[in-house]
């Protein structure tokens, strides 16, 4: 019942709170990251983060570094953070973790797949996979052709099972077939993950529900503006949309149909949460729209710490180190490139 | 770009002035004598230096603007969907081939662009070296370029026949199509901010062309200089 897990809540799940409200405390300030847009070199990015949490994780790197070298390392942290409270978490709360890495198994199984298509060496595309998203029999994707061996072969014992039955057909798996495939995978993940967190309830429900619905109208618009000028129909894109969210269903049919930016964005400001969003950007323009989402999200998932005895502050960490990571590999590629100028473009601040 | 097309109407004139030069005998088709004919020379290379260094200066910024919204693009669509992981390793032809005209013949002073790009295979020519699976040419002029497009015996059929018979409008959207293709390697659904870097690696790839003529040219002038 909604108002009354603070009776219960600490019982099982309190010492884990606790734990992610502290690792919160551990993010990037504001002045952390004007200090890193001021490096030169990214060795400076190196000696700066060495006295933050990534210390740890990159003062043994050797020079010279490389932005990919500082993405791996700061995603190891979270990597071992994330670990750290799966381990101790009972359930409803370890399933509820295990949902937040379904994305990731996702991308990685594409990436598997869309690498062997182009007849790339399996062990140098596990390197690349990440590694929330791992699983014991990831490798043996390779020797698949179409997604019914997919299914068959590797992913009927996986978490990912479930969300393929959407997708399974016999067709070989060539580069527009595998893109569908990842989005209604992505679909059926998002559309299972709101499920559970209705299911579970109370604060976790209203504040997951929320934020699941903020990242399935985020995915309807990118994949909209990704489509643009591609082979993908109408009603195939229109298969890619999940079945819930604010958009859903009205706004859906709005942006099936769209050409061009404009026509999303007079979709879109239909919407006063997506109004503001637009209204940051000008006519024509679709490159300061990912700023604006992350801006958007960031916003939200920082509210969540705001309540307490619910589950949604562990999605809201996980996905503001991911925003965190995402900062600091820009930062790193504009100090590389020697384009400090164009650092701002692409920084969002959380808290 | 006006450099490059500047370039032609000052050598022009500066030919036109030498013909004149040696119709009358003593001096030039502006009257002036015969000597000044170093001082145009200078001029023209002087002319062909500036060319060069606008054409580097464009070409550098061009780069930077395209390896930026490469990283603008990876940072949208994750490290995982934008790297070199991804790149196609099989067998296939080249969609962008460089010819390089054989000067065996003519003369040093003439200075016409020794290279010419053919961008996805839009030119007959090169239909003939485009069939599937085949990658090298049997013209020993020509200098195949790798491509991200995948070889489909159907495709290229089908795109040559369009393209020989094509309109402006045929022609962009094979074009686009062509450049589509390219980027599939990092999937169908791709931000637009890599087809923004894609655009700039393709201009950046005209400018080296540009680059390549105009040196050419420059050290055309420098050696008539030195005679």
């Amino acid at each position: 019942m909604y108002g009354w897990e603070m009776l219960s809540f600490n019982i099982h799940d309190g010492f884990l709170e606790a734990i992610v409200r502290g690792n919160r405390s551990g993010l990037l300030t504001a002045a952390d990251y004007n200090n890193l847009c001021q490096c030169e070199t990214l060795d400076d990015i190196k000696m700066h983060l060495t006295a933050t949490e990534y210390g740890p994780y990159l003062q043994n790197e050797p020079s010279p570094l490389h932005t990919t070298t500082i993405v791996e390392k700061c995603t190891l942290k979270l990597v071992d953070e994330y670990k750290h409270m799966l381990c101790q978490a009972n359930e409803p709360l370890s399933t509820f973790l295990q949902y937040i890495t379904y994305g990731h198994m996702i991308d990685n199984v594409v990436l598997i797949v869309t690498g062997t298509l182009h007849e790339r060496d399996v062990n140098e595309l596990l390197e690349k996979c990440h590694p929330l998203g791992m699983f014991d029999s990831i490798a043996s994707l390779a020797v698949a052709q179409n997604m019914r061996e997919l299914y068959r072969l590797v992913l009927v014992d996986t978490p990912l099972a479930p969300y393929f039955s959407e997708c399974i057909t016999s067709e070989d798996l060539d580069d527009m077939n595998i893109e569908i495939m990842r989005n209604t995978l992505y679909k059926a993940y998002l559309e299972d993950f709101y499920k559970f967190c209705q299911k579970l309830g109370g604060a976790t429900a209203e504040i997951m529900c929320d934020l699941l619905s903020f990242e399935a109208d985020r995915r309807a618009v990118n994949i909209t503006i990704n489509s643009i000028g591609t082979e993908l129909t109408r009603d195939d894109r229109r298969k890619l949309y999940s079945n819930f969210g604010l958009l859903y269903p009205y706004g859906h049919e709005e942006l099936a149909v769209c050409e061009d930016v404009d026509q999303v964005r007079g979709a879109m400001e239909k919407y006063p949460p997506y109004q503001s969003i637009f209204s940051r950007i000008s006519y024509g323009e679709s490159q300061m729209l990912d700023k604006a989402f992350y801006e958007e999200e960031v916003r939200r998932l920082c509210l969540s710490f705001e309540q307490q005895f619910h589950y949604a502050v562990f999605f809201a960490y996980i996905r503001l180190r991911e925003q965190e990571i995402r900062n600091l590999m820009w930062i790193s590629e504009c100090v590389a490139q020697n384009q400090k100028n164009r650092v701002h473009d692409s920084v969002v601040f959380i808290f | 770009m006006a450099t490059a097309t500047e370039e032609p109407r000052l050598l022009g004139s500066a030919l036109a002035a030498e013909d004149a030069g040696e119709i009358d005998g003593a001096v030039g088709e502006q009257g002036l004598p015969r000597g000044d004919d170093d001082d145009e020379e200078i001029l023209r290379f002087m002319d062909s230096v500036d060319g060069y260094l606008h054409l580097m200066d464009s070409l550098s910024s061009t780069l930077r603007q395209g390896w930026l919204d490469l990283a603008s693009a990876r940072h949208s669509m994750g490290p995982t969907r934008v790297s070199s992981t991804l790149l196609d390793h099989k067998e296939q032809s080249a969609a962008t081939k460089l010819q390089v005209v054989d000067h065996a013949g003519l003369q040093l002073s003439e200075s016409k662009p020794h290279f010419a790009l053919s961008k996805w295979s839009l030119q007959e020519e090169c239909y003939s070296t485009c069939n599937a699976g085949e990658q090298a040419s049997s013209e020993p002029n020509l200098r195949h370029r790798g491509s991200a497009t995948t070889p489909e015996d159907g495709n290229h059929e089908r795109d040559a026949t369009k393209a020989g018979s094509s309109t402006g409008s045929d022609t962009s959207s094979h074009v686009q199509r062509a450049r589509s293709k390219a980027l599939s390697v990092f999937g169908a659904l791709v931000s637009p901010k890599l087809r923004t870097a894609q655009i700039s690696f393709e201009t950046a790839l005209e400018l080296i062309l540009e680059l390549a003529n105009s040196r050419s040219s420059m050290l055309a002038s420098f050696s008539q200089l030195k005679e």
